[in-house]
């Protein structure tokens, strides 16, 4: 008798414990619901900072500076310039661009928008104590006048073609901005105010009560970086996230059968591209007949069709086709890797050689992939290439900066649509945020051409001058532009009113709607 | 009271050496660590004042005393990147890991505990034989593995649990799933074993004879004399767990310590990677310390001398 | 009703049977088969990127396993990517083993200070976690084959050593032990010649149970992008690159998982039988 009491007792206790340890996976599951009017928006690139007025990654930029800022001009999604928080714009002369201010505006903490921020903000940018990597955009600067509280006028020391395109990256800041606060906790006037931020977790903010133009249709928007692609995609086709950037390319086709998800697609402002260090020992830095053999050893097509998969086009030029003043009519890059063989010949490379290709983990999409096909059509021709991955952190950082490496294979995205923002920093050896650029050898009538886009406010000049730039450097490379990936992302169909710009820096979600 | 103060005391010891071997392992090892993190492409500039910054080009004894005094204030260096304090990076990503860890845990207790003993039901019949093979199986089974294939059909075909990233409860569920399930395979074979070793030991067949029945025993002797190895097991399998961690929260996206070491590795930014790992070490090392000073909960005859 | 259970006589069981194939089987496999077929793990073949395996929908003979996102054959980069694995495997534990059992013959022989010196520093690098310490030292060096070898040595040798020491400091006081030192022989002659064979079977139990923890981590790291690099492939490389489009073909993070399985599985399977055999007493698998 006492051993079946026994026996039941120790039953019941085993499945109480059983039940309970079941209840509460369930029991978690149930608070798990997600809060409607929330945009979850992910990201293949984590923020660094907040700091927009330093950083020129793509995630800092593009989005914490477009969610919480505004730039005095925006650009619409054809690429024309728009009023931002500038309203009108006239060039009294050739160095001194005026701008009407918007009225009644006010920033997150309720300082009211003026000229003063304006000063305040490019004077800020131009500080030569501000380590920023945005520097180029902003040196052609001198002054900044107030002639009333809603109307500034921009000086330049010399006239400067960009200043417009240029300006669609400022972000406009309040006269007290404190570097420490605004690095973590931005206050802008745009259509979003900053709510919370943990590094590396998530970005939140919601909507401005009291922004100036339409009110966003979404109460708020969570952005999330998830470097991991195939976390990013399987949180997409879940539903946890309503729009993702940077869909690897052999997922199109699986993506776009799926019946909640569909793919946005964009000519991107990017060119992948082989560059080389400035100290770049000999062969690959030495005789230019060798980058023409690597020049002529990659097969771009096959790439396109293969790695790419058909989401990127053949380079047309040195940037992208969208860009201002891309040449139309560069004739296509060929692909003869006897003729390759021969001029490593000729350049005394008769049995090839040894070269590392570095490239950053994670900076791109396909990165990867590409430059393990790449190493594998050069080494046909001879060059036997040592793939080497640098940490994940992409432009700007100390390796597209310093110089003694052979080969870095990565993208460079023109932002701002003017090819002055790809040709000063990459062609110019004066750009500032270069470091000892004495031995790159770009040619007089290169640095020459550079300086005339830059230095002209008459578009058919600046168009001039970067078309026969375009030449020189297509017949002669120092970088070898590889492809012109498409940017891609992938959407919920809840998610209405989303469309993809041309430049990531002003993608747009102030019209993009929550439906069922 | 010896006790514990000599086991305080010692882990105190271990703590230290613990954190000179991060010291040296970042200083002493053959690559340079300004040198790997420039990537070997940096200007010979970039170099000098990369090591500068880290410290790296004062006597080594000057640096290993500024690490001492840093750890013993709470100052743990700032990082690579940004400059700021790394414990500022660290703070907020303890909870999720220790959530993480605990909830695997005691889960994996919960049901490992019953299953067990329900396996030790029968030894020798056909399901004990199943059972030994499907648990000694899973045990193998990688971890960051079952977590895609949970992914797979539990987020993506079914669409039960999120995919990532931390939120409600239910974000839990995968992460702790791929981490649990190996190591329930685990505890059911050692509960399971131990039950069966204590079974056939004198003291039990003693009590069999008195006529005492099966549960009894199993459930007031054999369980007990079970719970402190089982309990050390535990404890030392906690560090597998945090090793599991650092892959898993990467899979799952996890804000926790681990993503955050492997983030910090990768990224070469040595100050936030010796703050990560000496954290994560110490929670294992404390949690032991504990460990031990439970045996005198779980078994009247250990007494704190 | 036990004696015979309890003190059961040695023998090979089917799980030292499973083990032996399994751990010699799949080396021989990875080495052999991929010069006999000769595979090119990096090839990519143009227009046949994500094939499934035969005999699904779309499959080629030519590709048994199919391929991956760039059109390489998932079978020869499974095989190259097992044998750098188990090289790394092997050569890590082997070293370990030998660093772990010096050590810890000369602490365990002469206790004192070198004792006490060894074993703390063994101490020190056990209290990690082991993929965490593994994780820093990898940080401090470039990836690669070697610095994972010289990591997962690092890590390794404690736990041979701890248990060296016991061994020996129990057997130290056994008559063919004591017997030649009496007369006089040199203490190293007495450690390599008398105890060293004595405490080798704690050696050869451990070595099996080392390669699979460390066939783990080493999978883990490459998993999370810090182990072996691109293009050369591993098991976790193709892991975590194949999950990407699991969508499209589950078979990419198949294949890398069964073959972890398997090797750690029949790792442990010669790891527990060896300590079965050597020791009857232990209750089986």
């Amino acid at each position: 008798m006492e051993n079946q009491t026994n026996h039941a007792r120790n039953r019941l206790l085993v499945s109480a414990v059983l039940v309970a340890a079941l209840l509460v996976p369930l029991l978690l599951f149930g608070f798990g619901m997600s809060q409607s009017g929330t945009l979850v928006v992910a990201h293949h690139e984590g923020f660094a900072t907040l700091d927009v007025t330093t950083s020129t990654r793509r995630s800092t930029l593009g989005i914490a500076r477009v969610l919480m800022f505004d730039p005095l001009i925006l650009r619409d999604s054809d690429g024309s310039f728009q009023p931002g928080l500038a309203t009108a714009w006239r060039q009294i002369d050739d160095l001194t661009l005026e701008l009407d201010l918007r009225q009644g505006v006010t920033f997150h903490d309720g300082t009211p928008f003026d000229a003063e921020s304006v000063r305040f903000t490019i004077e800020k940018l131009l500080d030569p104590d501000q380590r920023t990597a945005q520097g180029f955009l902003w040196e052609g600067i001198i002054e900044v006048q107030i002639i009333n509280d809603f109307q500034v006028r921009i000086v330049t020391a010399r006239p400067f073609g960009p200043l417009m395109a240029h300006l669609t990256l400022g972000a406009m800041l309040p006269p007290n901005f404190d570097s420490e606060v605004n690095t973590s906790q931005p206050v802008g006037t745009g259509p979003f105010q900053f709510v919370s931020w943990s590094p590396g977790e998530e970005l939140v903010v919601e909507a401005n009560p009291d922004f100036w133009g339409d009110a966003p249709g979404v109460e708020r928007v969570v952005f999330r970086p998830i470097i991991e692609d195939a976390t990013r995609i399987a949180g997409v086709m879940s539903g946890d996230i309503h729009i993702a950037f940077g869909v690897p390319v052999q997922l199109v086709s699986v993506l776009d059968a799926t019946a909640d998800v569909s793919i946005a697609r964009i000519q991107s402002p990017i060119t992948q591209h082989i560059s080389l260090g400035g100290d770049a020992r000999p062969p690959v830095g030495g005789d230019p007949r060798v980058l023409q053999a690597i020049d002529l050893a990659i097969d771009r097509e096959t790439l396109v069709r293969d790695i790419f998969q058909g989401q990127a086009e053949m380079p047309t030029s040195i940037y992208s086709p969208n860009v201002f003043a891309a040449h139309p009519n560069l004739p296509a890059k060929v692909y003869d890797p006897e003729r390759a063989i021969e001029l490593l010949a000729e350049a005394g490379y008769p049995d090839g050689f040894e070269a590392d290709m570095w490239y950053t983990a994670g900076a791109e999409l396909q990165i990867a992939d590409a430059v393990v096909a790449i190493s594998q059509q050069l080494a046909a021709v001879g060059i036997i290439v040592n793939i080497r991955v640098a940490a994940d952190w992409g432009v700007g950082g100390p390796i597209i900066n310093g110089r003694n490496f052979d080969m870095y294979y990565n993208g460079w995205a023109t932002y701002t649509l003017d090819p002055d923002f790809y040709v000063w920093p990459n062609f110019h050896p004066n750009a500032r945020n270069r470091e000892g650029t004495d031995t790159y050898e770009f040619g007089a009538e290169v640095v020459s051409l550079v300086e005339q886009g830059r230095f002209n406010t008459d578009p058919q000049v600046r168009t001039d001058a970067y078309h026969r730039l375009q030449e020189i450097l297509w017949e002669n490379p120092t970088r070898l532009p590889v492809v012109q990936p498409f940017d891609l992302y992938a959407v919920r169909s809840e998610v209405q009113g989303f469309s993809p710009r041309s430049s990531q820096m002003w993608w747009d979600l102030r019209q993009v709607t929550l439906g069922n | 009271m010896t006790f514990v103060l000599n086991r305080f005391i010692q882990m105190l010891v271990t703590l230290f050496l613990m954190a000179t071997l991060v010291f040296l392992a970042i200083r002493l090892t053959p690559g340079d660590p300004a040198q790997i993190f420039l990537g070997d492409v940096g200007s010979p500039h970039q170099y000098e004042s990369l090591r500068e910054l880290m410290g790296l080009d004062r006597p080594l004894y000057v640096q290993y005393l500024d690490f001492l005094q840093g750890l013993v204030t709470g100052d743990l260096g700032e990082s690579l990147f940004d400059g700021q304090p790394v414990m500022n990076r660290i703070s907020h990503r303890i909870l999720p890991t220790v959530t993480l860890a605990l909830t695997t845990m005691f889960a994996v207790v919960l049901l490992g505990i019953p299953l067990g003993l329900l396996a030790a039901a029968a030894p020798g019949s056909f399901l004990d034989v199943v059972i030994r093979i499907v648990t000694y199986s899973i045990q193998a089974v990688a971890n960051f593995w079952l977590a895609i294939l949970l992914i797979m059909f539990f987020s993506i075909r079914l669409q039960w649990f999120p995919t990532f990233g931390q939120g409600g409860p239910a974000h839990l569920v995968l992460p702790a799933a791929s981490l649990g399930i190996p190591f329930l395979a685990r505890v059911v074979r050692f509960v399971r074993g131990g039950i069966l070793e204590v079974l056939d030991s004198d003291f039990v067949r003693t009590a069999r004879s008195k006529g005492l029945s099966r549960v009894v025993v199993v459930t007031k002797h054999a369980f007990r004399v079970t719970l402190i190895p089982l309990v050390t097991d535990l404890g030392l399998r906690l560090g597998w767990l945090l090793g599991g961690t650092v892959i898993i929260e990467t899979v799952f996206a996890w804000p926790g310590l681990g993503s955050l070491t492997v983030d910090a590795v990768r990224t070469r930014d040595y100050p936030l990677v010796e703050a990560s790992v000496l954290i994560l070490s110490a929670f294992f090392l404390v949690t032991n310390f504990f460990i031990d000073l439970s045996y005198g909960l779980l078994d009247p005859r250990v007494r704190y001398g | 009703m036990a004696s015979a259970e309890r003190y059961p006589r040695r023998r090979f069981s089917l799980a030292l049977i499973l083990g032996l194939v399994g751990v010699f089987g799949l080396t021989l496999m990875v080495f052999l088969l991929p010069i006999v077929f000769s595979m090119d793990p990096f090839k990519i073949h143009s227009g046949s990127y994500l094939l499934k395996p035969v005999p699904f929908e779309g499959s080629s003979w030519r590709h048994l396993l199919g391929t991956d996102q760039l059109g390489r054959d998932t079978l020869a980069r499974l095989m190259i990517g097992g044998r750098a694995t188990l090289i790394i495997a092997w050569s890590s534990v082997l070293l370990a083993g030998a660093i772990g059992v010096v050590a810890g013959l000369l602490a365990g022989y002469f206790e004192g200070r070198i004792d006490v010196v060894v074993m703390r520093i063994a101490e020190a690098i056990m209290a990690f976690p082991m993929v965490i310490l593994a994780l820093l030292l990898v940080a401090t060096t470039e990836p690669g084959p070697a610095s994972l070898i010289g990591v997962f040595t690092f890590v390794g040798w404690p736990h041979f050593a701890k248990i060296v020491r016991g061994g020996t400091i129990a057997l130290k006081n056994e008559e063919y032990v004591v017997a030649p030192r009496a007369l006089g022989a040199h203490s190293l002659r007495v450690i390599f010649r008398h105890l060293l064979p004595n405490v080798f079977p704690l050696f050869a139990v451990m070595v099996p149970l080392q390669i699979s923890t460390i066939v783990y981590a080493e999978a883990g790291l490459s998993f999370i992008g810090v182990g072996i690099q691109p293009p050369d492939p591993s098991w976790g490389a193709m892991l975590s690159d194949g999950r990407a489009y699991m969508l499209v073909t589950p078979w990419l993070v198949t294949w890398p998982g069964v073959a972890l399985l398997i090797t750690v599985l029949s790792a442990n399977l010669l790891g527990d039988s060896l300590q079965d055999w050597l020791n009857p007493r232990r209750r089986g698998i």
